[in-house]
C-alpha cells in the first residue's frame, strides 16, 4: 500500500511539475539549472543574441511558483523575493513581470517577444517553446 | 516650522508619484516608514532616553532604460533617526549602470556615479526597511554614524558574476569617495569640532560563493580608506589622516524556515594628528554578529541576534581606555555588545509591523566615535526598543 501511495505520489509531482517555456522566437532549447537561476534572478537580462529578456512569473503565494522555485531554480521562494527587492532598491536591476494567473502568462508567452516563464501543464501546440533543463 | 516644511516638499514630491507605473523602459519604487523608538540610559537616539518618533523613513528610486544594456537608476531618501545620523533628504544613489559583458555563463557590469556598497550582506539594502532583517542594524558591522558615507560612493564600481560546477561566484571592486557633510563630521569626530572632515577614498573588493545545490553562501570583502580633517586655526583640534582598513568574513546558511546569518569584522585605525600635531596611534578593533531568523509562517517572521564589539582587541573590556583618560572615559566606551529580539508581521504584501528590544552592555558603538559623549551616555547597560510601520510600493 506504501508502495503505490509513493507511486501515486511520484505520478502526480511528474505531472504538475512546473514546465519552463519561452517565446517562440527565442533561439535557445536548454538551459543549465545555474543558466536558469541567472535568468530567474534578473542577472542574466539579455539572450545570446543580445535581444531583451522578459521574466514573468506568478505571485509569491501561487503553489505553481513556489514549485518552480524550489525545484527549478533550487531557491525558497522568499530568497528569490530578496534578490529582486536587493536589485531594484540598489539600482542595480529590474523585478521581473509579475502576471495574475497562467492564462496571462501564457498569453503574454504568446505575444512578447523574448519572454519566458514557466507552465503547470505545456502542450507542444500552444505556439510556445519549451525549454530543457539539464 | 522647518520640520513641517520638510515633511510637505516631500509628501508633495511622494504625493505626484504615488500612482506606481511601470512602462516598457522606466520604472519606480519607493517605500514610506515610520516608527516610535526609545533608547533607555543612552544617547543613541536623543539625550533625554525618552520615547521619540524619530524613526522616519522615506524613499524614492527609479530605473530608466536607455538601451537593453544601458540604464540610469537613482534614490532620493529622506531620514529622521535622532543622533543616529543626520536628518534630512540625501541623495542614496545616482548611476549609470552599462551592462557590458553577456553569457549564459558570465555577466558583468559597470557603474559610474554613486552606486551603492554591494560588497556587506545588507549594505545594499540598509536604507530600505522592507529589505532589513531588523529595524536596527547591528552595529558591529552596520555602524550608524556612518550610514551615509558606507551606504554609497561617488566613483566607479564593477560587478561580474559567473556560475559554473562550484556554484555561483560574484565578484564586486569599487572605489570612490562620499561627501562628509558638517553634521556627519560631527557624528564621527564630535561635537564640538570646527573644521572639515573628508573621506578620501574608499576601496572596496568582495567576493560571494554559492557552492552548488547548498543552502550556504560564503563572502570576503577587503576595505581600505582614508578620511583627512582640515581643521581651523582657531581650534584645539589638529589637521588628522585617519586610516581605516577592514577585512570581513561572512557566512549564509538558508533554510525554508530558518536563516542563519553572520558577519566578522576586524579593523584598523590609524589616527595620525587631531589630538596633537604628531600624535600617531594605530588600534585593531574587531566585531560581529550572529542572526538567525525563522518564518514561522509566510507573513511572520521572528528574530534573535547577538552583536559584539570592541574597539580594540587588545583591550576588550575598555581598561587601557579608561585609563589613558585619566578615568574620565568609563571603560565601557571601549565595547558594545547586545542582544536582540524582534518579530514583523506583513499585514498586506506592501504593509509591514516590525518591533524589537536590543538589551546593550557597553557604549562603544555610539556615536561620536573620536569624542565620546559622556554626557549621555553615563550608563554601562543600556535597553533600546522600536516598532515601525512600513509601506513600500
Amino acid at each position: 500500500m506504501k508502495w503505490l501511495c509513493l507511486l501515486a505520489w511520484l505520478l502526480s509531482s511528474g505531472l504538475n511539475a512546473a514546465t519552463v517555456v519561452v517565446h517562440n522566437d527565442v533561439s535557445i532549447n536548454s538551459l543549465t539549472q545555474a543558466q536558469l537561476r541567472s535568468i530567474f534572478t534578473m542577472r542574466q537580462i539579455q539572450w545570446p543574441d543580445g535581444s531583451p529578456v522578459y521574466v514573468l512569473v506568478l505571485p509569491d503565494d501561487n503553489l505553481l511558483h513556489q514549485q518552480f522555485s524550489r525545484e527549478k531554480l533550487r531557491l525558497f521562494p522568499y530568497q528569490l523575493a530578496s534578490i529582486w527587492d536587493k536589485l531594484s532598491f540598489s539600482g542595480t536591476g529590474s523585478r521581473p513581470q509579475v502576471v495574475a494567473d497562467e492564462t496571462e502568462m501564457q498569453h503574454l508567452l504568446l505575444t512578447v517577444p523574448g519572454s519566458i516563464g514557466y507552465v503547470q501543464r505545456y502542450q507542444p501546440d500552444s505556439g510556445i517553446k519549451e525549454v530543457r533543463i539539464e | 516650522m522647518n520640520r513641517i516644511k520638510q515633511w510637505c516638499c516631500i509628501a508633495a514630491l511622494l504625493g505626484v508619484s504615488v500612482p506606481v507605473w511601470a512602462a516598457n523602459n522606466i520604472e519606480w519604487h519607493g517605500f514610506v516608514a515610520q516608527g516610535l523608538i526609545r533608547a533607555q540610559d543612552s544617547g543613541f537616539v536623543n539625550a533625554s532616553g525618552e520615547l521619540s518618533a524619530e524613526l522616519t523613513e522615506l524613499g524614492l528610486n527609479s530605473r530608466y532604460s536607455l538601451t537593453p544594456s544601458l540604464h540610469i537608476a537613482g534614490q532620493l531618501v529622506y531620514l529622521d533617526g535622532g543622533n543616529r545620523y543626520p536628518s534630512g533628504l540625501r541623495l542614496d544613489y545616482l548611476l549609470l549602470d552599462w551592462y557590458f559583458y553577456n553569457s549564459p555563463d558570465w555577466q558583468a557590469n559597470a557603474y559610474l556615479g554613486r552606486f551603492k556598497n554591494q560588497h556587506w550582506l545588507y549594505s545594499s539594502t540598509r536604507d530600505v526597511p522592507f529589505t532589513r532583517p531588523t529595524i536596527v542594524l547591528p552595529q558591529s558591522v552596520y555602524f550608524d554614524a556612518f550610514r551615509d558615507i558606507a551606504v554609497s560612493s561617488d566613483g566607479v564600481a564593477l560587478q561580474a558574476r559567473h556560475n559554473n560546477a562550484l556554484g555561483d561566484f560574484t565578484f564586486n571592486w569599487g572605489i570612490g569617495t562620499s561627501p562628509v557633510s558638517a553634521a556627519q563630521g560631527k557624528l564621527v569626530l564630535g561635537s564640538d569640532i570646527a573644521g572639515d572632515l573628508k573621506l578620501d577614498f574608499d576601496h572596496q573588493a568582495s567576493m560571494v560563493w554559492q557552492p552548488d545545490l547548498s543552502h550556504f553562501s560564503y563572502g570576503i570583502v577587503l576595505l581600505d580608506s582614508n578620511f583627512s580633517y582640515h581643521a581651523l586655526t582657531s581650534e584645539h583640534y589638529f589637521p588628522a589622516d585617519f586610516g581605516v582598513r577592514r577585512i570581513m568574513l561572512s557566512v549564509r546558511y538558508q533554510l525554508e524556515r530558518w536563516e542563519f546569518s553572520s558577519e566578522l569584522q576586524q579593523e584598523r585605525i590609524d589616527i595620525s594628528g587631531f589630538f596633537s600635531p604628531l600624535f600617531q596611534q594605530g588600534s585593531i578593533g574587531q566585531g560581529g554578529y550572529v542572526l538567525a531568523q525563522f518564518r514561522q509562517t509566510p507573513r511572520l517572521k521572528w528574530f534573535a541576534m547577538l552583536d559584539y564589539s570592541v574597539a580594540n582587541k587588545d583591550d576588550r573590556r575598555g581598561k587601557k581606555l579608561s585609563a589613558s583618560s585619566g578615568g574620565v572615559v568609563p571603560a565601557y566606551f571601549g565595547y558594545q555588545q547586545s542582544v536582540a529580539v524582534g518579530a514583523s508581521f506583513d499585514l498586506h504584501d506592501s504593509l509591514r509591523i516590525s518591533a524589537e528590544a536590543h538589551f546593550v552592555e557597553g557604549t562603544g558603538r555610539l556615536s561620536p566615535v573620536i569624542l565620546p559623549d559622556l554626557v549621555a551616555n553615563q550608563h554601562k547597560y543600556w535597553q533600546l526598543y522600536a516598532v515601525q510601520l512600513m509601506y513600500r510600493f
